[in-house]
């Protein structure tokens, strides 16, 4: 089954050969060889080995392996085939595990033996413990860095379409790697267990909960990119659905009996903001990053309706996102945390502090007025109109509705914009009940309204 | 019709690369798409492919509409860009079986249809070789192999002759000449016209993203069902006879005619073969002293020459 799909079969012809796999186990041996001769005392060398393995997994998998991820798209852009691909008859689906799994299959023969030197370490030193949670963990990690890679070379592009603008791309992963090798050797270093919906987890558990989803989502947003490309209709299910999922992921952490270290849960939420806000870009359509250049030219060209089509994907705006978070989290920790002493300290210790529930909130309202946005895009007659409408709809919401409640410095608009504030008595579960349920009448539009795209009136290059 | 082009435009951010272009090319038609650089050839091409999206009007392919349904379309279609890659670490024959399958060609048959293709492409020799170790000409039969592999009922290429030398260029005719006598519909775009008038029925030509000229050329008189095409008549007169351009004048206004010498005239007309019998017919009635006539070839560079005299006499006019 798995040898009928065409593009993993190619990219297995160029992945593999006898002396390519024979090359990685040889050098493998070799280097175990050397260290279980040369270290002497009776542990030491299957610690070594264990770090050993640790470290050239980090390379192998992440670090080569997203490069390698990257390059089977990339190599496609830069040798012209990529246009063949997308005329084929391979379906999306199959092109995308056809490249996931085949551009990269050199670097998993090489990972099997790194996991197996790994596990045969740890049980010679008896550190078992959480050993098949960490390496699902490493395999379900390093799948979602391939999927990215794949994302991120699609996304950034040149204006043409025809080359990956390299150094974004690294500029992107890179520090994502970082972060969740950072988050790795918290969970790992932790020695307390955490709480998730009231029931305790070990820290490798946890790895894996937050490690599962982040591989589901990025395979998805690589298959809807790829499938973006080949010209399927889509629906833009994928922003609920990725909420929904998350949402369910923080409410565990949020929930009541919730303890760990602060320092912690804000690390895990800031990457899951920031991971949202970028998601919310990428799985948006059209997916293909855009620069503020591109939009002003499309309205000097009188093509108004392409730069709203392709706001949601301009960088400009998802930095403008990203800030305007920041700023909404500050300005919501501030009036949340008591008491508020002022200073950059303060401001850390309480962004640390922040209920969970803020930063739901936050997504679903950002989420919710996206989908308004295209909603309007969609039923508005000329772009112009639906920018209008778009426009009003903002203005309706955040300026007359509070106004209306009583004023902009008054109680009721306090509660309207920040529902969660100190300021207010209502409970983070209840305020949420509002924006989920226009989010939901929302979807329910995007259904109504989006149907299936054949993306006819989008005039640019795929 | 086996491509329907209909009132099709495209706008890049900078400026309108196509402006309402319309055609339709008849089944098993080899069309040769020409015109100067920046005409919008290239862009045509990419729509009528599904890889541009247009600004507005539509391309069908045997009724299905490629902006609606274009997996569908590109089931029918074999495109060949000017720049296209391929992938040199792989054998010909690797190539050529993932781009079998890869466009749908059923498992058993595959091997058949990678063998057909290479014999009739000549690269059976070729099939065990790395594709980076072929020549210039040999690659481009791999890629047109890969574009027909799955027996598309149109094959657009792009320049397909660029960088060839002659003889693989003759070559290339040849093959293209088979292609359309097996079923295909062929539309070619080369800046080579002499290349192109060896296997083209029909002349496309675009200048600044219009449709300035479609027309069958003189190979198309065998296949075309109305044999109306331009012709240049050389009639010799056995004496100068000073009637001519007034009989000729009366004849119908379509003619353009030129006197080389007092007794031999040339005449360029769009007709049929029994337009040009009758026309013949009352020349001779009339009284001229006709000795002789023979119909010569326009060649492709002389249409396209004269299309683009045209439009330019008529911007010339307009403005």
């Amino acid at each position: 089954m798995i040898m009928k799909n065409p593009e993993f079969v190619r990219n297995l012809w160029l992945q593999i050969s006898p002396v390519r796999l024979i090359a990685a186990v040889g050098v493998l041996a070799v280097v175990v060889a050397v260290v279980l001769v040369s270290v002497s005392a009776p542990n030491d060398p299957w610690e070594f080995l264990i770090n050993l393995a640790d470290t050239a997994l980090l390379v192998a998998l992440l670090i080569w392996g997203g490069a390698t991820a990257s390059a089977t798209v990339r190599d496609e852009l830069r040798g012209n085939t990529w246009n063949q691909q997308r005329m084929s008859g391979l379906s999306p689906w199959q092109l995308t595990w056809g490249k996931l799994f085949g551009g990269t299959a050199y670097v998993w023969w090489i990972a099997f033996w790194l996991i197996l030197l790994w596990g045969i370490a740890s049980l010679a030193v008896n550190k078992s413990a959480g050993l098949v949670m960490h390496i699902a963990t490493w395999i379900a990690g390093a799948i979602g860095v391939h999927a990215l890679a794949m994302i991120a070379a699609l996304g950034f592009r040149s204006a043409d379409g025809s080359r990956v603008q390299e150094t974004s791309t690294v500029a992107w992963a890179l520090p994502l790697i970082v972060l969740s090798q950072v988050f790795g050797s918290l969970l790992r270093d932790s020695e307390t267990s955490i709480l998730w919906y009231g029931r305790d987890f070990s820290p490798a558990s946890i790895g894996l909960l937050l490690a599962l989803p982040f591989m589901l989502w990025a395979v998805i947003g690589a298959y809807r990119s790829i499938r973006e490309e080949m010209q399927e209709a889509m629906m833009p299910w994928a922003l609920p659905a990725c909420l929904l999922t998350f949402g369910f992921l923080l409410g565990g952490f949020g929930a009541e009996g919730a303890s760990g270290s602060l320092v912690l849960r804000g690390l895990v939420f800031s990457l899951l903001l920031t991971t949202l806000l970028t998601w919310l870009t990428y799985l948006a359509e059209p997916h293909s990053f855009s620069s503020l250049w591109d939009g002003l030219s499309e309205i000097r060209a009188d093509r108004t309706r392409v730069a709203m089509q392709q706001i949601s994907s301009s960088t400009t705006l998802l930095l403008f996102l990203l800030v305007l978070a920041a700023l909404c989290v500050v300005l919501t920790v501030t009036m949340q945390a008591t008491p508020y002493q002022g200073g950059r300290d303060s401001l850390v210790g309480a962004i640390a502090e922040a209920a969970p529930w803020i930063y739901l909130w936050l997504m679903i309202v950002a989420i919710r007025d996206f989908l308004v946005a295209h909603v309007l895009q969609r039923i508005g007659k000329t772009s112009r109109r639906a920018m209008g409408a778009f426009v009003v709809y903002l203005g309706i919401m955040y300026v007359a509705v509070p106004l209306a409640l009583g004023g902009v410095f008054g109680q009721h608009a306090v509660k309207w914009w920040l529902p969660m504030s100190s300021e207010n008595e209502v409970s983070g579960a209840a305020a949420l009940v509002g924006p989920l349920l226009t989010l939901g009448v929302v979807i329910a539009l995007c259904f109504r309204f989006f149907g299936r795209r054949n993306g006819a009136e989008t005039p640019k290059e795929n | 019709m086996s491509l329907t082009v209909d009132a099709l435009s495209f706008r890049y951010p900078t400026h309108q690369a196509l402006a309402n272009v319309s055609f339709a090319l008849p089944k098993h038609s080899v069309t040769a798409l020409i015109g100067p650089n920046g005409a919008g050839k290239s862009t045509l091409m990419r729509c009528i492919a599904g890889l541009l999206r247009p600004s507005n009007g539509a391309v069908r392919i045997n009724d299905v509409e490629v902006a609606a349904a274009p997996r569908e379309a590109h089931k029918r279609l074999g495109f060949l860009e000017d720049n296209f890659g391929l992938y040199d670490a792989l054998t010909v024959k690797q190539c050529l079986i993932y781009a079998a399958k890869s466009r749908g060609v059923a498992d058993e048959n595959v091997t058949l249809r990678v063998t057909e293709v290479a014999t009739q492409l000549e690269i059976s020799a070729k099939l065990d070789a790395r594709v980076g170790e072929l020549s210039r000409g040999q690659r481009q039969r791999v890629a047109i192999g890969q574009s027909i592999v799955h027996s598309p009922e149109l094959l657009v290429l792009d320049e397909p002759a660029s960088g060839l030398d002659p003889e693989a260029r003759s070559s290339l005719a040849g093959l293209f000449r088979r292609l359309s006598a097996s079923g295909m519909t062929l539309l070619v775009s080369s800046h080579i016209l002499t290349e192109l008038e060896e296997y083209s029925t029909h002349m496309l030509a675009l200048r600044d993203g219009r449709v300035v000229d479609f027309r069958p050329i003189h190979a198309t008189s065998a296949r075309a069902s109305d044999d109306r095409r331009e012709r240049v008549l050389d009639l010799r007169l056995h004496t100068a006879w000073p009637n001519m351009e007034s009989t000729l004048a009366t004849l119908g206004a379509r003619f353009e005619a030129n006197a080389s010498a007092a007794n031999h005239w040339s005449l360029t007309a769009d007709l049929t073969d029994a337009e040009q019998a009758a026309l013949l017919h009352k020349l001779v009635l009339a009284g001229a002293p006709l000795i002789g006539f023979d119909e010569r070839r326009k060649t492709l560079s002389q249409t396209y020459q004269s299309t683009i005299d045209r439009t330019q006499d008529a911007a010339g006019s307009q403005a």
